[in-house]
């Protein structure tokens, strides 16, 4: 299958520094592609850097082929890249619908195909459709998520990134959001998912990279026997290595 | 020459150790040769043209301190210019005519009129002590209204000034010239004085941001609000001056177009900038002094100056100055403020890692709201002196919130902090940083325009207080508290590995080096509790390891060290306490070792599940079932 | 006194008229434009020249419209586009960018005042008082375009993008926003207005170009008393001030005016920071 969205030796940073070496994976339609790493490791630039918001300082980002490193955000969005912002990012003084609104923002379409997307967003989200005209700023943490979900899906884009969904969430309702990820994906949109949660990850996700201090450690398919623990040894090598250092150190400053 | 000699020639900012006589001399020499320039045979109306460009270099000088270094911008200058014109005026027509006591009452005039302007708009500050300070301006011919005309001659002006007299002897053109030269040479030395040393590190870390200075024990209302009273001065006693010039002043001198062109002056030369404000001034007395018509070209030019000013002459003329500086010179190392490090090796002095005064942390029953989301849930542990406690948790578990109320940034809901006997979760933060909790940032925050070891100095600058007269005279007072506070920088430096960048702009070093800096500079405070807010990250395990064997010699030291972090392998290998945080609750406490084996912890911290075989979350799928091949 | 309070109200529109200027740049751009007034004037002094080149009023008010938009589209380009972050830079370059227009239009125009006669100015009785009839065109403009614009925030795409904008630019611009159109047309919005305006309120205060100034920040108390970004809050401010200084200088005396608007101003700083309406403090810098 052809990937919607390939990332080639991407590297990238804010201003003059850099945050990410050498990353680079493919997409298709309706899987789920995990990105995992510690605070810091540079999971965030690297979305940021997919949709524009941080610039390409290395390598390439294709949607369906074609380059998209040049574009400004609002064009890669227009394309069909959607971005969930880690943090519910959704505007807390308008309401649930005036949210909704903003994402169909860039939708072209009539009338009737424009009512179509407010209820699909209704039946996939029913707690936003009991509360259509409250703020967006006094809904639970949950609600919001789901909130910054359905804004960013509003134009039907075939990519969504989504950032952190997890943070923040009880456990319960992180069991709603993998749900909801996992119907979007069986229904044909790609998802990169950037998770702290290696958890989170594995219960959707079908290809896992591991990035640390802005360098993959690992990067494979989640099904295969040996996955998580090499998953867990490269999420926590680094840490594994570092307290053997620190009682090395230790040593010496006695 | 003795070494503190060396050292107090340094204190001045100096870069290289000169005789301590020497800058103090070829000031006086110059101002001296230009003081006598009318007997020379300058020309009267060049006499009067550097009259009125000092009294702009002293109306500018007020606009660097209000607007550069107190980082407000204060559009009000032509008012209190006017309070001392008119102040000095009324004083040597009604009551006595001497040109001292004239720009003494001026410059106090002046004084009060900026602080009572401009206290209401200080604490909201920007936009809005700009426009107050703006309508005082267009205030000025109203004011001048309703005040009796005897006492200020109303819209017609005020006549009749007599003669300038100096203690009693009447003041020739050419020696008032003099005594103008004089005045404000000596302003400017006051001015320099202030700005170049500990009050002005103030200041700049105060303009960092709303965390900085009260994380130092600064607080930036005070700062702020000394710098913009001071900076009131200097434009009251260019008013008693300008009474005296002409004899006559009116409410067509005190103008918003006078408002205008004094800030362009400022942004010209830079708005921090010493010397240079004597070109700028000059440049834009030079234009305004023309006919109308070029006036106008003139009101173009400064229009656009202030546009070119306020995108990329960030520097002005100074910060120009510097970059050519730098093209010409590229590979110059900055020089060393020498003679105070060479105390520093001399002495062999160590940081003094013996003992610190550690005092007992209690955090008690803390609740923390904000709005409807409850953030911390009856939270409570200790951090002991000698100890290092580490507080960790996932993204969202309130250990940040914790650190910002154990600092005093955030009020508790309920429940209390305590240091040692006493509460202080209802003290302000600059109080709190005074009572000895110094702490670092996530995103370390360095001032710029300061060396390293400056920005180190500056975290002992509240422990210390030296009057402002003291600095402005370098009086020895002054100068023996800033030398030792300069070595101890240095020492504290040395031992933390960093000598090499001592000297160095701090600002543009790596994020691990800046972040050592920082806790260089909370060691500066000499503290009894030290708080590392997510320290090791960005680190590289080189500098991992020596960040903790510096921790871990404080903490020996009699310090209370608390550590936030995410690395759970630094904390579990260097920490004695451990404090895990889960959605704003404690999870568990104990030594390392007790809580690396607690089931939770693995399974929400680490992320890792029991038994590796993976079980979705909340749909109870087991994950191999979920995914696609 | 009733013809004091009209002449209030008609000062007041004027106010009322640039705070409802400074939102529309403040509210889509995030820029408070200190020289929205200068714009004003430049509307102003294009129907002097209109006037005397015997154009018909209806071409006077569009030429004002369509160079107002330019004047405010180059300043955005030239001054507001580079601005870097925090420190006043826009309160200066805003600033600079006013000093620029009275020299500009001082040397087009010459620097004393000049009246603005589009039509007959023949007093009208009304409710006991005289009032010129370009006074109550003036306040019908500051309702119209409060009640306006407010509309246009709430219920249209564009207002929503806006709104939106002002809260958080990433965001915006990830809901596929181009943000620097909507800044520039922000912009050239703000100076259309301002030129559409210019006529009318240079009919009351004759064409001048250093009456900006005195304007410029009049209009910012009016804009901060009611509510920084509220249109409806620049209705209450403006109004409000333009009649309490009216209503000073008749019963307390010349001058006392301005002094009673300083007074207002600096107890709404104390008292209502967040202004009468609004809900929103102007970022501190």
């Amino acid at each position: 299958m052809e990937p919607i969205l390939e990332v080639t030796n991407l590297a990238t940073g804010y201003g003059d520094l850099r945050a990410v070496w050498d990353v680079s994976f493919t997409l298709e339609a309706g899987s789920v592609f995990a990105l995992l790493g510690r605070n810091g490791a540079g999971k965030t630039t690297t979305l940021r850097a997919i949709s524009g918001l941080n610039p390409v300082q290395g390598g390439d980002v294709l949607l369906r082929g074609q380059s998209v490193k040049s574009l400004q955000p609002y064009e890669r969005v227009r394309r069909g890249i959607g971005f969930v912002q880690e943090g519910k990012k959704i505007f807390p003084d308008l309401s649930v619908e005036k949210n909704l609104r903003l994402g169909l923002f860039t939708f072209r379409g009539s009338r009737s195909e424009v009512n179509e997307r407010y209820e699909w967003a209704y039946e996939t989200f029913p707690a936003l459709a009991t509360r259509k005209t409250r703020q967006a700023g006094l809904l639970s943490g949950g609600q919001q998520q789901m909130l910054a979900i359905a804004q960013a899906l509003m134009p039907q884009p075939d990519v969504l990134l989504v950032d952190e969904p997890s943070a923040g969430l009880a456990p319960a309702i992180v069991g709603d959001v993998v749900d909801i990820l996992r119907r979007l994906r069986d229904s044909g949109l790609g998802i990169v998912l950037v998770e702290q949660s290696v958890d989170f990850a594995l219960a959707i996700a079908a290809k896992v990279t591991v990035l640390d201090m802005g360098r993959v450690t690992f990067a494979g398919a989640t099904d295969t026997p040996g996955a998580p623990d090499a998953i867990r040894t490269a999420y926590m090598g680094e840490i594994l290595e570092l307290a053997e250092a620190e009682r090395r150190g230790a040593a010496l400053a006695e | 020459m003795s070494s503190t000699t060396q050292l107090a020639s340094a204190v001045r900012g100096t870069s290289r150790p000169r005789p301590r006589f020497l800058t103090p001399l070829i000031w006086i020499v110059v101002v001296a040769i230009i003081a006598i320039t009318p007997w020379l045979g300058l020309s009267p109306q060049f006499q009067r043209q550097i009259i009125l460009t000092a009294i702009m270099v002293l109306l500018v000088s007020g606009v660097n301190l209000t607007f550069g270094w107190s980082g407000e911008l204060n559009m009000g200058i032509p008012a209190m210019y006017a309070a001392g014109a008119y102040v000095g005026g009324y004083l040597y027509i009604h009551v006595i005519n001497d040109v001292v006591v004239g720009i003494v009452a001026g410059g106090i005039a002046a004084l009060l009129v900026g602080v009572i302007t401009g206290v209401p708009g200080l604490r909201l500050g920007g936009w809005v002590l700009a426009i107050v300070s703006f309508f005082v301006v267009i205030l000025i011919p109203s004011i001048l209204h309703v005040i009796p005309e005897e006492i200020v001659g109303g819209s017609l002006g005020l006549i009749g000034i007599p003669v300038p007299t100096l203690f009693g002897i009447a003041l020739t053109p050419q020696a008032f010239f003099a005594f103008v030269i004089v005045v404000t040479a000596l302003w400017f030395a006051v001015y320099r004085n202030m700005v170049k040393s500990r009050v002005g590190d103030s200041l700049l870390t105060m303009q960092e941001g709303k965390v900085l200075a009260p994380s130092l024990g600064l607080s930036s209302y005070r700062l702020k609000l000394l710098a913009y009273a001071v900076g009131a001065i200097p434009a009251g006693i260019a008013g008693a001056l300008y009474a005296s010039l002409d004899r006559f002043i009116g409410p067509d001198s005190f103008t918003i177009e006078l408002a205008i062109n004094v800030l362009a002056a400022s942004i010209i030369a830079g708005r921090r900038s010493i010397y240079p404000i004597i070109v700028g001034a000059a440049f834009v007395q030079f234009i305004s002094v023309r006919s109308t018509d070029f006036a106008e070209y003139g009101q173009v030019v400064f229009g656009a100056l202030l546009i070119v000013g306020g995108i990329a002459f960030a520097g002005g003329l100074a910060g120009l100055g510097q970059r050519v500086w730098r093209w010409i010179r590229p590979n110059r190392r900055p020089r060393p403020i020498a003679a105070s490090r060479r105390v520093a090796e001399e002495a062999d002095s160590t940081f003094d890692f013996s003992s610190m005064p550690g005092k007992l942390l209690s955090v008690e029953n803390v609740h923390k709201r904000f709005g409807g989301a409850i953030a911390l849930e009856d939270v409570s542990f200790q951090a002991q002196p000698g100890e290092i406690t580490a507080l960790i948790g996932p993204n969202g578990s309130g250990k940040t919130t914790m650190l910002n109320i154990v600092n005093g940034f955030y009020r508790v809901t309920s429940g209390s902090v305590s240091l040692g006997s006493e509460v202080i979760s209802t003290l302000p933060s600059s109080a709190v940083a005074r009572r000895g909790i110094a702490r670092t940032f996530q995103t370390p925050i360095v001032p710029e325009g300061l060396r390293t070891v400056e920005v180190v100095a500056s975290g002992h600058i509240a422990s210390e207080r030296v009057p402002l007269i003291a600095t402005i005279l370098r009086l020895p007072w002054y100068s023996r508290v800033r030398i030792r506070e300069l070595a101890a920088a240095y020492a504290i430096l040395r031992q933390l590995g960093l000598q090499e960048f001592a000297d160095q702009p701090a600002d543009s070093l790596s994020l691990g080096t800046r972040r050592m800096i920082e806790l260089a500079r909370a060691l500066a405070s000499n503290p009894s509790v030290i708080l590392l807010d997510e320290v090791a990250s960005g680190l590289d395990t080189h500098e991992v390891v020596e960040l903790a064997k510096v921790l871990r010699t404080v903490s020996r030291a009699g310090a209370t060290v608390v550590l936030v972090e995410h690395n759970f392998a630094l904390v579990r290998s260097l920490a004695d306490r451990i404090v895990v945080l889960a959605d704003g609750q404690v999870l568990t406490s104990g030594p390392p070792g007790d809580v690396e084996r607690h089931p939770e912890v693995l399974k929400r911290f680490l992320g890792e599940m029991a038994g590796l075989s993976g079980t979705s979350l909340g749909s109870g799928v087991a994950a191999d079932e979920s995914k696609e091949s | 006194m009733i013809t004091s309070i009209w002449a209030g109200l008609t000062t007041g529109s004027i106010y009322t008229l640039i705070a409802i200027g400074y939102n529309i740049t403040l509210t889509t751009a995030g820029v408070l434009n200190f020289a929205f007034a200068n714009i004003v004037m430049v509307g102003a002094f294009v129907a002097v020249t209109g006037i005397a080149m015997g154009l018909p009023i209806w071409l006077i008010f569009i030429v004002a419209a369509v160079v107002g938009a330019l004047v405010a589209t180059a300043e955005e380009r030239v001054a507001v586009r580079f601005l870097p972050k925090g420190q006043h830079a826009e309160l200066i370059t805003t600033i600079g960018a006013s000093t620029v227009l009275i020299g500009a239009t001082a040397l087009i125009w010459g620097s004393t005042a000049q009246r603005v006669e589009l039509f007959p100015q023949n007093p009208i009785s009304l409710f006991g008082g005289q009032v010129a009839p370009n006074g109550l065109i003036l306040l019908a403009a500051a309702l119209i375009f409060g009640l306006g614009l407010h509309l246009f925030n709430t219920r249209t795409k564009y207002g929503l993008a806006s709104l939106a904008h002002a809260a958080d630019r990433e965001a915006t611009m990830l809901r596929g926003i181009n943000v620097r159109w909507l800044s520039i047309i922000a912009f050239a919005a703000s100076g259309a207005f301002a030129g559409l305006i210019g006529p009318l309120v240079g009919m009351s205060t004759t064409a001048t170009p250093f009456i900006a100034i005195t304007l410029a920040i009049k209009g910012f108390i009016a804009l901060y008393c009611g509510g920084v970004g509220s249109q409806a809050g620049a209705v209450i401010g403006g109004l409000g001030i333009g009649v309490i200084e009216a209503l000073a200088n008749l019963l307390i005396g010349p001058n006392y005016g301005d002094f009673a608007v300083f007074a207002v101003f600096l107890a709404i700083l104390l008292i209502r920071p967040q202004g009468l309406i609004g809900t929103r403090m102007l970022r501190s810098v």
